[in-house]
């Protein structure tokens, strides 16, 4: 494909973005504005931007690889995606985050727990420890992206790297939220356009949903062996069968699944869209979109993993040597150009989009939470945003730096973000909203015990990380090196939460802002 | 085998097609059938 299509597509990409950035400046008078899009935002936007910034290229196209090595087994992810990420995600964290975060003027996910628990230092370490890490995650996003742009134009990867930088990073610092949201409701247009096109011919060349599924049953091992795909060997029931209880595939798959399913509801830029919504009615019309917006996303990439290997068969094709290159190598194969273009840039929307939503998130920790907040105990709202900019443009100056010469270590930071995130917050968010007896020491204790136990676990114990920083895992059985440290970080940080409030106790100052937090919640 | 998938697998398939149900139906509930039995209500 051409380079210089590629270049007139992107330009006028980024003459959209752009415009949308001058437009979102223009909006943005106060903190308000910038941090949470003057919490005027409608469901439409509001479901677009939660599902763009939550399903990410990693999601359309790394996950679609894994499918087409573990099978369709990776729908109950799907399932998760949008049970517990939507519906439970809305229902029940969504209306009383909104409501507490009005009540306490919080503008984002730390500052809701440190105005809870009055402390701003808990807001800036939960603040720190954010935007570290999201860094590193942007770093990947960003990493995915420009390979795979490099690979289908030719276009240097440097070069990618920085346009898709510089464009989101100028529509990103100019236009706060407001542009951030507009722009994900146009990139998952796209985004969906890309997948019912996709889903629909692969399952059409295959003859219908029940065909396409049985003759991706029907690849033996020595088939998906003879293209040199790892799912002869990690799909040993079939590509369209569960792997064995407790066997390997197993395991991937129950990390794969829970660390990513579970972990969505404590990520926090996904959490201050609830703070964007305009009124309630705003957020219960953002459950059918979102729904719909992530069954087109995840649902159909998920489907269609599995079914990359019956092209491959059929045309020869052989496996490209990474889960990342499966769909994109069928679509370049077997698609004509116009889709390739398509698909592409529905992906590079994706990137896009969740690459915006993690700078918008990881500048505000920094400039809101850490600068503002926990070390100037509080300035003007004009200056915060002049903070959270300046904040903004060194976040995405770092994750540039980061992305042109990336250290091993990115990768690491990356593989854990979800789960390191659910396994920190998970337990403390919840019990702010639902339990009014949470002390100050216990959210402390939650938040500290289910960090530093993730940290460890990944390091010491997880099988993807720890043999690359330790040498090898403390425990040589897969049964435990496999499984995802939320499954024992998530009730440890409840219990620890739930002990050390019953011990250290509120004093009166917490028990008013209780009050205060919970006036609006019946 | 039902739909080319074992029963395990066809759960959730199936499970996505109604948990997005699940959310449309809320979602419709909320906004047509609780709204015009609060607005039925007011009038009474």
């Amino acid at each position: 494909m051409e380079a210089a299509s590629f270049i007139v597509f992107m330009a006028l990409f980024a003459a959209v973005y752009i415009i949308l950035g001058y437009i979102g400046y223009r909006k943005t008078k106060t903190a308000e504005d910038y941090f949470v899009a003057g919490r005027k935002m409608g469901g439409l936007v509001i479901a677009f931007s939660y599902g763009a910034t939550f399903i990410s290229a990693v999601a359309l196209i790394g996950f679609s690889g894994i499918a087409s090595i573990y099978g369709h087994g990776i729908l109950w992810l799907a399932f998760l995606n949008i049970f517990v990420g939507i519906f439970i995600a809305f229902v029940f964290y969504g209306f009383r985050t909104r409501k507490m975060g009005l009540s306490l003027n919080a503008l984002t996910m730390p500052e809701l727990i440190g105005k809870r628990f009055n402390s701003t230092r808990l807001q800036g370490m939960s603040a720190g420890i954010i935007a570290v890490f999201m860094v590193a995650y942007t770093t990947a996003v960003f990493l995915a992206i420009a390979s795979l742009i490099g690979v289908s134009f030719g276009i240097p990867y440097e070069t990618c790297v920085i346009i898709f930088t510089v464009i989101v990073g100028i529509y990103l610092v100019v236009g706060g939220l407001y542009a951030v949201m507009w722009a994900h409701t146009l990139q998952g247009v796209l985004m969906v356009v890309g997948m019912i096109v996709l889903t629909v011919a692969i399952y059409g060349m295959l003859g219908g949903v029940a065909p396409a599924h049985e003759a991706a049953a029907s690849l033996t091992a020595s088939d998906l062996a003879g293209i040199g795909s790892p799912a002869a060997t990690q799909a040993p029931n079939g590509l369209t069968s569960f792997p064995p209880f407790l066997s390997k595939p197993f395991m991937m798959l129950l990390t794969l699944i829970f660390g990513v399913g579970i972990g969505v509801l404590a990520q926090p830029q996904l959490v201050v869209r609830y703070l964007t919504a305009k009124d309630e009615r705003a957020l219960r019309l953002a459950v059918p979109y979102g729904g719909i917006f992530i069954l087109l996303m995840t649902f159909t990439a998920f489907c269609i993993g599995p079914l990359c290997n019956v092209f491959m068969v059929d045309n020869g094709l052989t496996y490209p040597g990474s889960p990342d290159k499966v769909l994109p190598m069928v679509v370049s194969e077997l698609f004509p150009q116009w889709f390739v273009f398509l698909f592409l840039f529905a992906v590079l929307a994706a990137a896009m989009s969740t690459a915006s939503a993690l700078f918008h998130t990881a500048g505000a920790c920094v400039g809101r939470d850490i600068y503002d907040k926990a070390i100037k105990k509080g300035v003007s709202g004009e200056k915060s945003v002049k903070v959270t900019r300046y904040a903004t443009v060194g976040i995405v100056i770092a994750t540039l730096i980061l992305s042109l010469r990336p250290p091993d270590v990115v990768a690491f930071m990356c593989a854990f973000f979800f789960g390191l995130m659910g396994g920190t917050f998970l337990a403390v968010y919840t019990l702010t909203l639902y339990w009014k007896k949470m002390s100050r020491a216990g959210a402390w204790a939650g938040i500290l015990g289910g960090f530093l136990f993730t940290i460890l676990w990944y390091v010491l114990v997880y099988f993807k990380t720890a043999p690359s920083i330790i040498g090898s895992s403390m425990f040589s059985s897969y049964k435990i090196n496999m499984l995802d440290p939320l499954f024992i970080a998530i009730p440890l940080s409840f219990l620890l939460a739930y002990a050390v409030s019953k011990v250290f106790k509120q004093d009166s100052e917490e028990k008013r802002i209780t009050e205060k937090a919970f006036e609006n919640i019946g | 085998m039902i739909l080319g998938m074992d029963p395990f697998v066809f759960t959730a398939w199936l499970g996505c097609i109604l948990a997005t149900i699940l959310c449309v139906v809320y979602g419709v509930y909320h906004e047509y059938i609780k709204e015009r039995k609060k607005k039925e209500k007011e009038e009474e």
